[in-house]
């Protein structure tokens, strides 16, 4: 569904006049439509991207923003140049690696880890710099800025937009009752394992590494 | 930057108010509120924070009730006592004010550097003073090695007066002193600082000096021209390209021509132009009023001097010089820190607690500024009186509460990944070999028959 399609049959279930609507105006309920995708992003976590950035010398930490605006989390990290994964790891497995890891230097990076909910590191401190790293991460939708924009969704997640829709347009219609009801539909979704698989998958693929019990272990 | 004014705004339409019911005064409050509770239960927000050595603090006191008057972190100096009738310096005061047999104590400081000035002991806690936005400490490194952290109680049974040993740190405590601190042990008491801001009062750093080598990247660094007066400066741009530097002193008011602009150089002719007393200057007319020249060798101490803007940024091959408070990318560097032979903390921050339409909503994604707006909405719907809704309100208040969780979940992949890690340091997986089992009919042991 286009953006137009989901505003209209938002509208029609609040029995507005598609065209000319009253209590709800065009821009508010494509500003519901957005945060009904904001919202289902957090909850599915299913929109995935990737974005590169260039390593450069003597810098080990990097910040989400440089990388996208709607990042929300790192999943996997990848060295185009070297054509590796470099794994996660922790300050902490990091102290119990090496005393003094933070003066460690490297050709390039192995390991990164997670400093801010908007920041990683990368461990060792590359020297050169140079290196393209390729991050995937766990994203917020992308504003749509035109009506004929459709939402980074699967076809049977766009129906839970328009439910988000209705539900918002009966809160400023102040028919909370009804409006909750919509509400639960909306977040019964979530709890009857819909989107388990989906949750899942997310889980394995960030979390899912080698063991590091030898190469963790100080000599 | 969106600022919480836009966020006022949706709420009222929210409210379908205009003001009259709910006041924007009110919405910002619990907005403010919102995000310091995003930020309070999630702890998401993460970063650096490096301390010189010994540690140092805003300002000493010697009651109590002087903290109110701080405006900074304080420390309290002197020891208590006769339920703080009295405030000592040495405990032997204390002693004598009771009349009881008098002992030699430890000095004592009242600020902790003064702890390098002389031989000697000292009876304080060294103790560090974290910044006010600070909310939980993760982890301190002394010179990028860790500090393990220990209680008190630990520390007591390991040694006597624990707190005024010397030696190398290793352990770091959050110790006995007010929220926001923590002490190391043992204790490093040699002067270290990393940087000194020359003139702080005076505002951003313009210049920097040390034994590394700086240089500054930017195309207007450099002094296109120097002038005397502001008049010409005023001059055609074909002639004058660049920006100019007055390397006069003034503009006084010129009391015989009762004018504005009495430009000079040396001090004496502004003290003659004053009608004051002629007097020996100390100050040095500068012979290179461009202060800044290729074929000059720059003067000692001062390698630089940026001729337009601030220190935004700073880069270096061997190190990174990271933004403390990341957040906030606008305005300018005041302080600065090092993590060599220095203490590093990696703490939560919290936004500032004044609530301001202004204020920049930058330590949350842009995305989860709506939950901000859904705790506004429970905490205003749930006043009594006019716009009353409580049920409206409980849904709101729900819905305000996925905030926190969102961000906890972001902010707080450290915990995951480890506890997500298949085979986990020093946990063994493999089963171990199993206990040899007797059959049910094996005759039992003489001595347990009975």
């Amino acid at each position: 569904m286009t953006r137009e399609e989901i505003r209209k049959r938002i509208l029609y279930l609040l029995n507005e006049d598609v065209d000319n609507p009253v209590f709800f105006t065009e821009a508010q309920a494509n500003t519901v439509i957005q945060e009904a995708m904001e919202v289902l992003a957090e909850e599915v976590t299913e929109l995935r991207r990737e974005g590169f950035i260039v390593v450069e010398p003597g810098r080990f930490i990097y910040m989400l923003p440089e990388l996208s605006d709607v990042a929300m989390t790192p999943l996997r990290i990848w060295s185009d140049s070297d054509q590796e994964r470099l794994d996660p790891i922790t300050m902490k497995e990091l102290d119990d690696f090496q005393e003094r890891w933070m003066e460690s230097t490297g050709d390039k990076p192995e390991w990164w880890y997670p400093v801010s909910h908007d920041a990683f590191g990368l461990w060792p401190i590359p020297v050169n710099g140079g290196q393209v790293l390729r991050v995937e991460y766990l994203a917020w939708p992308e504003t749509l800025g035109q009506d004929t924009d459709r939402p980074n969704f699967k076809e049977e997640l766009q129906d839970l937009l328009v439910l988000y829709g209705q539900y918002d347009g009966l809160v400023r219609q102040w028919e909370p009752e009804r409006a909750l009801d919509i509400f639960f539909s909306f977040a019964a979704s979530f709890r009857d394992g819909r989107f388990k698989s989906a949750t899942h998958k997310f889980q394995q693929q960030f979390f899912n590494r080698d063991s590091v019990g030898s190469r963790f272990a100080r000599p | 930057m969106a600022t919480l004014s836009t966020l006022v705004d949706d709420v009222l339409k929210r409210l379908n108010d205009d003001g009259t019911l709910f006041t924007r005064a009110e919405v910002t409050r619990w907005l403010s509120e919102g995000l310091r509770r995003i930020a309070v239960q999630s702890k998401h927000a993460r970063t650096f924070t490096a301390l010189d050595m010994p540690p140092r603090h805003f300002t000493a006191i010697t009651h109590q009730w002087e903290s109110n008057l701080a405006n900074g972190s304080y420390r309290k100096w002197t020891f208590t006592h006769q339920n703080g009738q009295r405030e000592c310096t040495f405990l032997w005061e204390a002693q004598a004010a009771d009349e009881a047999p008098i002992e030699s104590h430890l000095r004592a400081v009242s600020n902790l550097w003064e702890i390098t000035t002389q031989a000697g002991e000292v009876d304080a806690p060294y103790r560090f003073y974290l910044p006010k936005n600070e909310s939980i400490v993760y982890s301190v490194w002394h010179d990028h090695e860790r500090l393990i952290s220990a209680t008190t109680s630990t520390l007591d049974t390991l040694e006597d007066r624990w707190w005024s040993i010397d030696g190398e740190p290793f352990l770091y405590t959050q110790g006995l002193g007010p929220s926001e601190t923590f002490e190391i042990f043992e204790i490093d008491t040699e002067y270290r600082q990393s940087y000194d801001h020359v003139d702080r009062n005076q505002g951003f750093p313009r210049s920097f000096s040390g034994d590394r080598t700086y240089s500054v990247d930017s195309e207007s660094h450099e002094w296109g021209y120097a002038y005397a007066w502001n008049g010409e400066s005023a001059a055609p741009s074909t002639q004058l390209t660049g920006i100019g530097r007055r390397f006069t002193q003034g503009p006084e008011h010129d009391t015989v021509n009762d004018e504005q602009g009495f430009f000079y150089t040396h001090d004496w002719e502004g003290q003659q132009h004053r009608g004051e007393e002629v007097t020996v200057s100390t100050f040095v007319a500068e012979t290179n009023p461009l202060r800044f020249d290729p074929d000059v060798d720059p003067p000692v101490g001062e390698l630089f001097n940026l001729a337009q803007g601030i220190f935004r940024k700073g880069v270096s091959t061997s190190r990174q010089y990271f933004p403390s408070s990341q957040w906030n990318v606008l305005g300018g560097c005041r302080a600065f820190g090092s993590s060599d032979d220095a203490v590093l903390v990696w703490h939560s921050v919290l936004p500032p607690d004044t609530p301001s339409e202004e204020a920049e909503i930058n330590i949350i994604p842009d995305q989860v500024r709506k939950y901000l707006i859904y705790y506004a909405m429970g905490v205003l719907l749930n006043r009594q009186g006019e716009g009353y809704d409580p049920a409206l309100a409980e849904h709101y208040n729900l819905r305000a509460s996925r905030g926190p969780i969102l961000m906890h979940k972001l902010g707080n992949v450290s915990r995951a990944a480890t506890t997500y890690t298949r085979g986990v340091t020093g946990r063994s997986t493999e089963r171990g070999n199993r206990l040899p089992r007797l059959p049910s009919n094996f005759p039992r042991a003489p001595w347990l028959r009975d």
